[in-house]
């Protein structure tokens, strides 16, 4: 019962944190933009307080120029607590922990297809913008998060250029990230999330981690029946694909705390 | 130690970044923030000569062609 009491408790700290930062970076009347913060919330968007890490490295790259802010950012929130902010502060992981909350049929994923994200990093937010700086298979151009957010609102209010053969194309790989997040528990950041890509390499070495105490774990597999990207916490704590939700520590056989 | 020393290096990256690093924008000094407050809005690129250098966007009906010399200051939002 007592578990039962802070699971819930733990839930609603998480759901009023994302709900939190999602108003906080999106306050519309302060523009802080030359500012980065490691979420994945569109700097076009008209309401977006601070820049997009991925916008600000996509755009460094097609300037060919290092993004020393942007990366010293995200490294110094990578190595403090890996992915935490996939789970506790990213706009997108809330609307997708939402959508698939909707009943329908469930699918799981093949391990080996979370390396997409990287290829994700590499080709669409890197080699594409340095090689090609107007190219419209840039990360930017196709971002789920950046239509929702950017390309939709500024075509309501008139701004943007029209219903073009780009905006059709940028709503149907909405359409398609939003179906595969409804079917598959936080399926974008799973396979095609680049900012999910590089806090996950921090996520081994980070100095607040899960850690699981042998005499405490039972094999009951409760914690795994928790973890939302399928993990088996006390064989894969250190995985690249955990979000650093706590769910799993709601078992009390697992703890999060400094290294 | 070894994440006390990787985050210094993290930070390093932003001292160095705020104190240091400069690029030269059409003849003017600018720092990375600024650089990245334009790259928001589409408003610079490499030029031909390779250098820096502030796009210029003109209203459709002056009747430029747009290949004089880029007008500073002229920006305009996304079109994302």
């Amino acid at each position: 019962m007592g578990s039962m009491i802070g699971l819930v408790r733990r839930l609603k700290g998480r759901i009023i944190t994302q709900v939190a930062a999602l108003a906080g970076l999106n306050l519309y009347f302060v523009q802080l933009r030359s500012i980065c913060i490691p979420a994945l919330n569109c700097h076009s968007c008209p309401a977006a307080v601070f820049a997009c890490p991925i916008g600000v490295l996509l755009n460094f790259s097609s300037l060919r120029i290092f993004p020393f802010v942007a990366l010293g950012t995200l490294g110094l929130v990578g190595i403090i607590g890996g992915r935490w902010v996939c789970g506790w502060l990213c706009p997108f992981g809330l609307l997708q922990d939402g959508l698939h909350k909707i009943p329908t049929k469930k699918i799981t994923m093949l391990p080996k297809l979370a390396y997409m994200k990287y290829g994700v990093l590499i080709g669409l937010v890197i080699l594409i913008p340095y090689f090609f700086p107007n190219s419209a298979f840039a990360f930017c151009r196709i971002c789920p998060a950046g239509t929702l957010e950017s390309a939709i609102p500024w075509r309501i209010m008139g701004i943007s250029s029209g219903y073009t053969l780009r905006f059709y194309l940028r709503i149907t790989i909405l359409l398609g990230v939003l179906a595969l997040v409804i079917t598959l528990r936080r399926g974008f950041c799973r396979l095609l999330c680049p900012l999910g890509a590089i806090f996950s390499i921090f996520n081994r070495y980070s100095l607040f981690r899960i850690r699981v105490t042998k005499e405490d774990c039972k094999d009951c597999g409760q914690c795994a029946k928790l973890c939302p990207v399928g993990l088996n916490p006390p064989e894969q704590m250190h995985s690249p694909e955990c979000i650093r939700c706590l769910k799993c520590t709601s078992t009390h056989h697992l703890k999060f705390g400094i290294r | 130690m070894v994440i006390f020393g990787v985050c210094l290096v993290f930070a390093g990256f932003i001292i160095i970044s705020l104190v240091k690093v400069r690029y030269s924008v059409q003849g003017e000094e600018k720092n990375e923030l600024d650089i990245m407050e334009l790259t928001l809005t589409d408003s610079i690129e490499r030029g031909e000569d390779g250098n820096l250098a502030v796009r210029s966007f003109l209203p459709p009906d002056s009747g430029e062609t747009g290949k004089e010399e880029p007008v500073k200051g002229k920006v305009k939002p996304c079109p994302t």
